[in-house]
């Protein structure tokens, strides 16, 4: 007679399972007996009451799974232990069986993957720190995901990242390039000559996807989170980033984008520009940008912009700010939308899954139409309004607007029927991580808007602006069709749809001011 | 194109929790395990601060007194995909807890107090219609593990100790139930789950008084059983039980006591049919003879 154990380690099956694996191996050839039982102090006494205790389960703990047979022979008894791993392990062995063993921590995630120079960390806020704290100190730079990080963490972290020499992107970082691989929510585009030092992941989203529209590509793309550029953080991880690129030899010109920096700031972030040694685009966007070119640094006022010119930089051509991409037909479109408005449809409703592109949108608007409100800080009293959907309060518990339409589509539906509304202005952002049909997931609502307006006497237009590539898994040409298909006018970028509802909705000084002589 | 992208959570939404699980999990941000994962349901142990369990489980009654329903379930295949496997960090904070790819929101759930008090009826006529109710599901045996003779020699006992009134001789008792037979909350810990219910609903406060038992239910319950064992009874021993034992035990009429009765011996493999047996075992001995 033989008594074998299998004891599994704080390895824990429910009781169908653990009664099933039991009644198994009784049924089989050569057994007597078989349990299956958590190795607490009073089961091990009923093994030993029926003869089954050995020293290894008499060892056991109370989460410790000690399964013990009784066998004729010691092949039945292997026999039945090796079932009874089988059994126990089939669904950990389907999963590894499909490649998904994920590592569990940062540690074993570096046992995994040696030489891995970057942990991308994406856990909730309060928890973020202290993971992004840990990685740096194992020497790897950072990519911060997780949004709600104290601006005290994100002062700690990256001045303990300076002092290592490494990267910590973020915290909020939404997308990155890093010698050609794509992080977080990004476009299919090509490696290039162009690095971008980012604050802002739709903003960086748009300028490399009208770059690639235009042929370039990029070397490397930072992200460094919204709050770089302020007093506290002190533009810590701009300046990293700048210094990054300006050693890069792939980096042939340096596009940076975000908000303007605080005042204290701004003299190191200029110095550090001026002394690149290459050629800088400047789209910080805020109210008070004068555009214009000193020595090396460009200013420019719109995303659109900043990949203009430095595609024109580039070229060695010189870069020209336009309205439209074709005016002549920009001014037919407005005019066409405009004279189908009906008496007290004034208004633009920008409802906008990207931030930055919602404020590109308000900067653009604001001195068009006057007053915007909205969820940006604006004026509450306008008739206008710009929605960042994805602004922290209206994410909480729902997945952002790049992947659920549910809450875009609920505002739409709230635009077409308010008399006000002339422009329902949106935009769609495309690449990896975003939906897989977002321009599908808000077509249908675009049109029951438009039905619901038309059917109470008035058109409602609407104006769109794809952000994304032809390389993207949704496809721009496929995405821009089915917004057309939905009645939407759609536009090659967000600040050229902005200034197409300003003209709609706005009167004819607006459309003079937009568009010259191709006004009249 | 490679591509590396953080995991996307999808949320689902809570549908209750208990009162005390809510307490606990608003007052500090909690880092954790997943501790085991089932088909229908997933343990987190809590690592920080101060330990302890959440069940998560579909949309059905509050299966432990420290689980969340949620609106819906994910199927085997999100299971895996999401990673929902021992292990895995979990974290929660405020109202919301992350998973693998699992995000958890439960604010504005409502909280559901599953705490058993005495009633405010005659204890005699609680203890009556409960016996009635259980009359057709409860087999006293309970689970293999229950009908060895070590289960049959405790149950014995603890019967003998609440029928005397000896709080001591339970406490000796409960610490040969606990941690014996099937699954991963031993049958023996179901039957003391099911004895305390009884137990808090009839007002006994003499099991209680002394902390006989709470030495050995909280005391020895590291050594002598499962994690998850444990924790229903810690959680029991403070008077917070399952939703459906709560349901069965605070019944005020026959039939409302009979539906929970068979909601609660439904529920597990057998752990609603120990629970159940426990419950009985205490009626009868409260009402038996030289009590």
């Amino acid at each position: 007679m033989i008594v074998r154990t299998l004891i599994k380690r704080s390895f824990y099956q429910d009781s169908v399972a653990l009664m099933g694996v039991a009644r198994e191996l009784r049924g089989g050839a050569g057994i007597q007996e078989a349990a299956a039982l958590m190795g607490t102090p009073a089961n091990r006494e009923l093994m030993e009451q029926a003869g089954l205790l050995t020293a290894e389960a008499a060892a056991a703990g109370p989460n410790d799974l000690v399964v013990v047979v009784r066998a004729d022979s010691e092949t039945a008894a292997d026999r039945a232990l090796a079932r009874a791993e089988s059994l126990l392990t089939e669904r950990r062995r389907r999963v590894e069986a499909a490649g998904r063993r994920l590592p569990r921590t940062l540690d074993s995630a570096r046992r995994q993957l040696d030489g891995a120079n970057l942990a991308l960390i994406s856990v909730p806020g309060p928890f973020a720190a202290a993971e992004a704290r840990k990685a740096l100190h194992r020497g790897l730079h950072v990519m911060l995901f997780s949004d709600n990080v104290t601006l005290e963490d994100e002062v700690a972290l990256k001045r303990l990242a300076v002092e290592r020499g490494l990267l910590l992107m973020g915290p909020d970082c939404g997308t990155a390039y890093l010698n050609g691989v794509p992080l977080g929510f990004a476009n299919a585009v090509p490696r290039g000559r162009v690095g971008l030092v980012a604050a802002s992941g739709t903003g960086l989203q748009q300028v490399v996807s009208l770059l690639a529209a235009g042929g370039e590509g990029v070397s490397q793309a930072i992200g460094v989170g919204g709050r770089d550029m302020s007093e506290p953080v002190g533009a810590a991880m701009t300046l990293a980033a700048l210094d990054a690129l300006g050693g890069d030899p792939g980096t042939e010109l340096v596009v940076v984008v975000g908000k303007p920096p605080a005042p204290t700031v701004r003299a190191r972030v200029e110095a550090r520009l001026r002394t690149l040694g290459k050629p800088v685009v400047v789209a910080m966007l805020g109210r008070d940008v004068i555009p214009g070119r000193d020595g090396s640094l460009h200013t420019v006022t719109s995303l659109e912009d900043a990949a203009a010119a430095a595609l024109a930089l580039l070229a060695r051509r010189e870069h020209r700010t336009h309205s439209f991409a074709g005016v002549e037909d920009a001014a037919r479109r407005i005019a066409e939308r405009r004279h189908a408005l009906a008496a007290g449809q004034i208004a633009v409703h920008g409802l906008f899954a990207g931030g930055t592109l919602a404020y590109e949108a308000l900067l653009i608007l604001e001195p068009l139409l006057g007053a915007v409100g909205g969820n940006l800080g604006g004026s509450v009293a306008s008739p206008h309004r710009i929605l960042d959907l994805g602004a922290d309060d209206l994410t909480r518990g729902r997945a952002h607007p790049m992947l659920d339409a549910t809450l875009r589509a609920e505002e739409i539906a709230r635009a077409g029927k308010d008399p006000d509304v002339a422009v329902l202005l949106v935009d769609v952002v495309l690449g990896h991580g975003a939906a897989a049909d977002p321009a599908g997931d808000i077509a249908p609502a675009l049109e029951a808007a438009q039905a619901n307006a038309r059917a109470n006497g008035r058109r409602l237009a609407v104006v769109a602006s794809v952000v994304g590539t032809s390389a993207d898994p949704q496809g721009l040409g496929r995405q821009v069709a089915r917004l057309e298909s939905a009645g939407a006018w759609v536009l090659a970028s967000n600040a050229q749809a902005a200034r197409a509802a300003a003209g709609i909705a706005g009167g004819p000084r607006v459309t003079e001011a937009l568009l010259g002589g191709a006004a009249r | 194109m490679t591509r590396l992208a953080p995991c996307t959570p999808v949320t689902l939404a809570a549908r209750a929790l208990g009162r005390g699980l809510a307490q606990r999990l608003r007052a500090t941000d909690r880092r954790g395990r997943i501790h085991s994962a089932f088909a229908r349901a997933v343990n987190v142990e809590w690592l920080e601060p101060g330990g302890g369990l959440l069940t998560l489980h579909g949309p059905s009654p509050l299966a432990a007194p420290f689980a969340m329903a949620l609106t819906a379930w994910p199927d085997a295949h999100h299971m895996a995909a999401w990673e929902l496997e021992p292990g895995l960090p979990v974290f929660s904070s405020e109202d919301r807890l992350v998973a693998g790819g699992l995000e958890v929101e439960w604010r504005g759930v409502p909280v559901t107090d599953l705490r058993v008090t005495p009633g405010a009826e005659h204890a005699r006529a609680t203890r009556d219609r409960l016996v009635n109710a259980l009359a057709s599901f409860a087999h006293p045996a309970g689970a293999a593990g229950l009908a060895s003779l070590a289960g049959c020699a405790a149950r014995a006992a603890a019967a003998r100790a609440i029928r005397d009134r000896d709080s001591r001789s339970l406490a000796r008792a409960a610490r040969s139930l606990m941690g014996l037979g099937e699954g991963l909350t031993p049958a023996g810990d179901d039957w003391l789950v099911g004895t305390l219910a009884a137990l808090h609903r009839l007002g006994q406060h003499w099991a209680f008084a002394d902390g006989h038992l709470a030495s050995v239910l909280v005391g020895e319950a590291t050594e002598r059983t499962t994690t998850i064992g444990a924790a229903f009874l810690a959680h029991a021993l403070a008077g917070e039980f399952s939703e459906p034992a709560r349901d069965l035990v605070t019944a005020e009429s026959l039939p409302r006591a009979r539906a929970a009765a068979a909601r609660l011996a439904a529920m597990g493999a057998t752990s609603g049919a120990d629970t159940l047996a426990g419950m009985r075992t205490a009626l009868e001995a409260l009402g038996a003879p030289g009590a």
